[in-house]
């Protein structure tokens, strides 16, 4: 018995002014040839949870169309994607379906949408797919395969019960980073947040010795890895954090990962990172105006530390840190002064990196539920636009056009290779005057 | 090939965790598998060991291993210290 593992890869953008902007920015291209090249964690994690006696395939597909000739070698295709490429994924279980072989669907549209999914497979994945699977292939054995499967208990799933992915079945030379998860999950419930609530809502840490041990399986087959942490919110738990990070120096590494900017507030914890090998940081910080920030998540934590904002990444970076500042843009609080605002900020936080992204309404967010039930929706089904950078909503203080010509002028502003080289030079001689990194 | 661009090429290798035999004079550090963020930290280790500093306006041109190569002969050069 073989399956075939797929996954809709890359970055898509449907915005034509803004793709043809994009070609011409160095940072926006960078990150997105990044995000392209990364593996689907989740698809080695199920290839991990197959019984032994199960061939599997680890498939990624950039574009279904140009798929001419469908590989037919499978008794079973389990299909993942996000909401920007769902339309293709349904498109490529028709197809399998049509040539006879059961799909199976599941990621994190899916969830959120499972009633449509169902249309286009014979079963729907609710939930996380280490407990899901082994039921699934059990029922495809006996022939019974359920039209869905959900997880009774979100967010219960142990993950120090968690498999070890199948890394080996991933050509080292495709990829120039590789994916580890250590935690689901993030106690900041923003609204527009398609992530960190999906598999229940608390959060969920990996023991230390069980990340190590993954990274150390990577190390066989790329002997100095670039990790990308596949987390929300990595450095929750200080005293995790600390431990995890005093046990990664030894490894010489290089990482990337996504945290809040409460990693600011500890210097032991930056030093930590940077000597384990931390490159950069993303941070969440979403915006720089107090209306805009106010009632983002439900306790106002974001909104609370934006005076402090600028502070803290001056301590980040000057650990030899670069930070990925990242924001949204069309908040409800945001008039069109905000992408003048968001300019000025990022000028004065000398990040090495930005990324501003419009806000989106992915299915299943409180966000999602607000704007329908408010009628701000621009039509019904846009997810293949929820990439980001397409507007899907009517802003409240600005319109459409003001919203997306503000969008144009920001990208146009920040990822020129004028100020990218700029604040390259800027981290470089912050880390020219630092020690060599894993002392 | 001589000693400098050897010794640049070891720097390569070392910071962008590649093998030496993949590294050749016109590669670009993308095709590679070194992104950004690895380049960046390429040409500060290439900075203090030669004790030079890459002006701003040259780091764009600076995505090969032969540009990165005359950058550095070029700041070397200035000091008076070429190898």
């Amino acid at each position: 018995m073989k399956v075939g593992l797929m996954a809709l890869s890359g970055v898509r953008v449907r915005n034509e002014k803004l793709v043809k902007l994009g070609v011409t920015l160095p940072q926006f291209v960078s990150r997105g040839r990044v995000i392209a090249q990364l593996p689907s964690l989740s698809l080695l994690i199920i290839a991990s949870v197959t019984p032994d006696d199960i061939e599997v395939d680890y498939v990624e597909v950039p574009d279904v169309s140009q798929i001419k000739e469908l590989n037919l070698d499978y008794n079973l295709v389990a299909i993942t994607s996000y909401s920007a490429q769902i339309y293709e994924a349904y498109e490529l279980a028709d197809r399998y379906k049509e040539a006879g072989i059961p799909v199976v669907i599941g990621g994190t549209h899916v969830i959120a949408e499972p009633e449509e999914a169902k249309k286009y497979a014979d079963s729907v994945v609710i939930g996380e797919a280490e407990p899901l699977w082994p039921k699934i292939i059990k029922d495809f054995r006996n022939g019974s395969l359920q039209p869905f499967y959900k997880e009774e208990h979100p967010g219960t799933y142990d993950l120090a019960d968690s498999p070890m992915p199948r890394y080996d079945l991933l050509e080292p030379k495709n990829y120039n980073r590789i994916t580890v998860q250590t935690s689901r999950g993030c106690p900041h419930d923003c609204e527009f947040c398609a992530g960190s609530k999906l598999f229940g809502s608390g959060f969920r840490q990996k023991p230390v010795d069980l990340v190590i041990r993954e990274i150390n399986k990577i190390k066989e087959k790329w002997p100095k890895p670039f990790i990308e942490f596949a987390d929300d919110n990595t450095f929750v738990d200080k005293k995790w954090s600390k431990d995890f990070l005093r046990a990664l120096i030894p490894l010489e590494i290089k990482w990337f990962t996504e945290t809040d900017i409460s990693v600011a507030d500890d210097e032991e914890l930056l030093t930590l990172m940077y000597h384990s090998g931390c490159y950069q940081l993303l941070i969440g910080l979403e915006s720089t105006n107090r209306v805009s920030l106010n009632g983002i998540d439900t306790h106002n934590w974001k909104l609370k530390r934006l005076d402090g904002y600028l502070a803290a990444i001056n301590r980040i970076q000057s650990n030899g840190i670069t930070v990925n500042g990242c924001f949204v843009v069309g908040l409800d609080g945001d008039t069109p002064s905000i992408f003048q605002e968001i300019r000025g900020f990022i000028e004065k936080a000398k990040f090495l990196e930005a990324q501003v992204t419009v806000l989106t309404p992915y299915p299943g967010t409180p966000l999602y539920n607000r704007l329908k039930s408010e009628g701000r929706l621009l039509k019904d089904k846009y997810w293949d636009r929820c990439t980001l950078f397409d507007i899907n909503f009517r802003p409240k203080n600005m319109s459409i056009e003001e919203l997306e010509k503000g969008l144009l002028w920001l990208f146009g502003e920040i990822y020129t290779e004028k100020e990218y080289l700029k604040r390259k030079r800027y981290y470089m001689d912050i880390i020219k005057k630092l020690p060599k990194r894993g002392k | 090939m001589d000693e400098l661009e050897q010794e640049i090429i070891d720097t390569i290798a070392e910071e962008g965790a590649i093998d030496k035999s993949e590294i050749k004079l016109d590669s670009n550090l993308y095709d590679l598998g070194i992104d950004s963020l690895s380049s960046l930290e390429i040409l500060v280790a290439l900075e203090n060991k030669y004790d030079i500093t890459i002006a701003q306006n040259r780091l764009k041109s600076v995505n090969s291993v032969r540009e990165i190569i005359r950058a550095v002969s070029n700041q070397l050069k200035k000091k008076g210290t070429g190898i």
